[in-house]
């Protein structure tokens, strides 16, 4: 059977970024077998959780892009979020009680850059005021927890409170409209 | 605008065009980047007529007004996904996607300056497909975007993956090669109906910048006239469904022989019928040409596997033929057709059971079973937010997925385009996109008498197409065989 062709011809193309991911994913799973066998067996603190923690975040950052809404600031806050969690089990390995000073400065810088990247294009950025709506009320929530006690409270904590706070009034005073509007798609049940 | 454009007109066409692109850019509102593209695109459509058309025609042809508001006013609708389409970005992987490709073949090649204005006046018409997907936080939901479309030379795998990762990108693409138009939609905006409405509509538009005379009809539409209501209307959750209790779920599939390809689809076959002698052979049978399709495709499928099992074609059935609907999102609906591969001995026998199923279970009643169970499982997932629905869902789909069919089979049927727009059109293809594991999967269109069955084919084992050739070449249904390289093969 002769096939007329009317198709382009497709060169083969190399995609080295998954190739490169591939390698790497690889190599993630042999160390993480790795560091879990020799902590189990020399015994000791739970040092694999570094190792393990660190190849996480380092896939979040770099190997792994959401099939839809990938935005910078997203990935960034999810990066973020996900070295307060890094630092909080470094830590507690430790029994050293320093990460949860360590992890308000974070937060509050995670805030301030949302802030920052939100007016610098607001155009572009208002459809992502969702992200900046809900890291401002986890941290708002993260320091009424510490206004309780839950929390140790301590100056980059109220910090955090603070600038969530204020970016908060800023969304309603000034954005309310654009917020309103993009809550009722992100939380739309049909 | 670029001084050398401007330098290949008179002094007193320049003062016309200057004025022209002045109003042009109070009618856009883009960024530069894309404010530039547009007006290149202008530049280079005005240069293409200047060579048999003065300015002042250029300029009625070229109308700003042509453009509608879209690219200045801020966009502010948005849609839920029909019931339908919750399932797509739900079962989305990397590389993979629910994708389907309509073209037209032209009688002349295509000028990609022309198509691209009459792709950037289109749009307006189409709110729909002037969206992006965004993530809720129970639903993913299309968000209306301002933005510029381009039309791209096709130099892909047919239905290959569509980048929406980022924020304001479309789930749709607009593709030219030679003579033909092409549009690869992902499944979410619109079933194949919809695909073939904004096609159509688009090809039409094309014609009607090179000085055709066009007329409208239900596949046509007038890119001036206002959006309908009714077009963006979800059809499945307004229904009144009185039907017994039905099931979603089907026991696995016979699967065709073949590894599966590392490039999906790894080829794409293309058999242009004679559709006179096609419609008379089905006749003389008692058939539909969907039915007798069906029934050549379980022959030349039990041919091709030596495993035991059941044979399962899944049709896809258009729900306007049984509900009044001018919605062009998606409003269809599937259902098996299932041979046991030891009961396909003759050709009379596996008509006998084709056409009896046919009228069983594509019946208004039966596909008002699927979607009533399809309506209340969504009903039920309504509260669970997506970060729980999504990995679920995408491992279900990954595990179940399309093995509870061994193909697809899906017929647009006759494509009734007005008269002086099917002059210019000499046929039609449609391809469905990739499969997770399905070897081949199965379209038919029709227009001006000529019917293409369309393989995708997601294995290298030729056995099918050898098998449908020599069925056809013994009826003298061939008029052409057509398609893609084998991409598996390629250096």
């Amino acid at each position: 059977m002769k096939i007329e062709n009317d198709y382009p011809l497709i060169k083969k193309k190399l995609n080295k970024y998954l190739i490169f991911r591939r390698i790497m994913l690889l190599l993630f799973l042999v160390s993480a077998v790795t560091v879990i066998i020799v902590n189990l067996a020399v015994g000791g603190k739970y040092w694999m959780l570094y190792v393990i923690g660190g190849e996480i975040i380092f896939y979040y950052a770099f190997l792994n892009f959401p099939l839809i809404d990938s935005s910078l600031v997203k990935r960034l806050t999810v990066v973020l979020f996900q070295i307060c969690g890094y630092l909080y089990i470094i830590d507690f390995i430790n029994k050293t009680k320093w990460s949860y000073f360590v992890i308000g400065i974070v937060a509050f810088s995670i805030v301030l850059i949302q802030l920052l990247l939100f007016f610098l294009s607001f155009n572009y950025q208002k459809k992502k005021v969702v992200t900046l709506f809900i890291t401002t009320i986890c941290s708002i929530i993260y320091f009424i927890l510490s206004l309780c006690g839950i929390v140790k409270i301590n100056w980059p904590i109220i910090v955090l409170g603070s600038v969530s706070l204020f970016a908060l009034l800023i969304l309603f005073i000034f954005y309310h409209k654009t917020v309103i509007i993009e809550l009722r798609k992100y939380f739309n049940l049909k | 605008m670029n001084e050398s454009f401007l330098n290949e007109f008179k002094q007193d066409e320049q003062k016309i065009l200057s004025e022209f692109f002045d109003n042009l850019l109070k009618n856009i509102d883009l960024s530069k980047k894309e404010t530039k593209l547009l007006i290149d695109d202008y530049e280079k459509a005005i240069l293409y007529f200047y060579k048999n058309k003065s300015i002042n025609e250029i300029i009625k042809i070229l109308a700003v007004e042509n453009l509608g508001t879209i690219y200045k006013d801020k966009p502010h609708n948005w849609y839920p996904l029909d019931n339908s389409a919750k399932i797509y970005p739900l079962s989305m992987k990397k590389n993979w996607m629910s994708v389907y490709r309509i073209s037209y073949y032209l009688n002349d090649n295509i000028i990609p300056e022309v198509l691209q204005m009459a792709l950037l006046f289109t749009m307006k018409r189409f709110p729909i497909f002037r969206t992006s997907i965004r993530k809720g936080f129970f639903w993913h939901y299309i968000d209306e975007i301002k933005k510029y479309f381009k039309v791209v030379e096709d130099s892909k795998v047919p239905c290959s993956y569509i980048n929406i990762s980022k924020i304001g990108k479309p789930s749709f693409k607009v593709l030219y090669y030679k003579n033909r138009i092409s549009v690869e939609v992902f499944h979410i905006l619109a079933d194949a109906y919809g695909g073939i409405v904004f096609l159509s509509t688009l090809v039409s538009e094309y014609l009607n910048l090179l000085g055709q005379k066009v007329n409208y009809n239900d596949l046509v539409f007038d890119v001036n006239e206002k959006v309908k209501v009714e077009e963006l209307k979800d059809d499945f959750i307004d229904k009144k469904i009185e039907s017994k209790k039905g099931s979603l779920l089907d026991k696995k599939a016979l699967m065709i022989d073949g590894k599966l390809s590392k490039i999906r689809p790894c080829q794409i076959i293309h058999f242009d019928l004679k559709t006179k002698e096609l419609k008379s052979l089905a006749h003389k049978y008692n058939l539909t040409v969907n039915e007798l399709i069906l029934s050549y495709l379980f022959l030349v499928i039990s041919y091709s596997t030596s495993k035991e099992g059941f044979i399962k074609i899944q049709v896809p059935v258009n729900m306007r033929k049984y509900y009044k609907s001018n919605t062009l999102r998606n409003f269809s609906l599937y259902n098996n057709i299932s041979i046991k591969k030891s009961e396909v001995t003759s050709f009379e026998d596996v008509i006998k059971k084709v056409k009896y199923q046919s009228q069983e279970k594509l019946s208004r009643n039966k596909l008002n079973e699927v979607m009533r169970e399809s309506n209340k499982l969504v009903r039920s997932l309504k509260l669970i937010p997506l970060f729980i629905k999504r990995p679920i869902a995408n491992f279900i789909y990954g595990f179940i997925g399309d093995k509870s069919q061994t193909t697809v089979l899906s017929n647009l049927g006759v494509v009734k385009l007005p008269e002086n727009v099917l002059k210019h059109i000499k046929s039609a293809d449609f391809i469905l996109g990739t499969t997770i594991s399905n070897k081949m999967l199965f379209s038919l269109i029709t227009i001006n008498n000529i019917t293409t069955l369309t393989m995708s084919k997601y294995t290298t084992n030729t056995s099918i197409e050898n098998n449908l050739y020599s069925i056809f070449k013994e009826n003298n249904l061939i008029v052409k065989v057509h398609g893609s390289e084998n991409y598996e093969n390629r250096k």
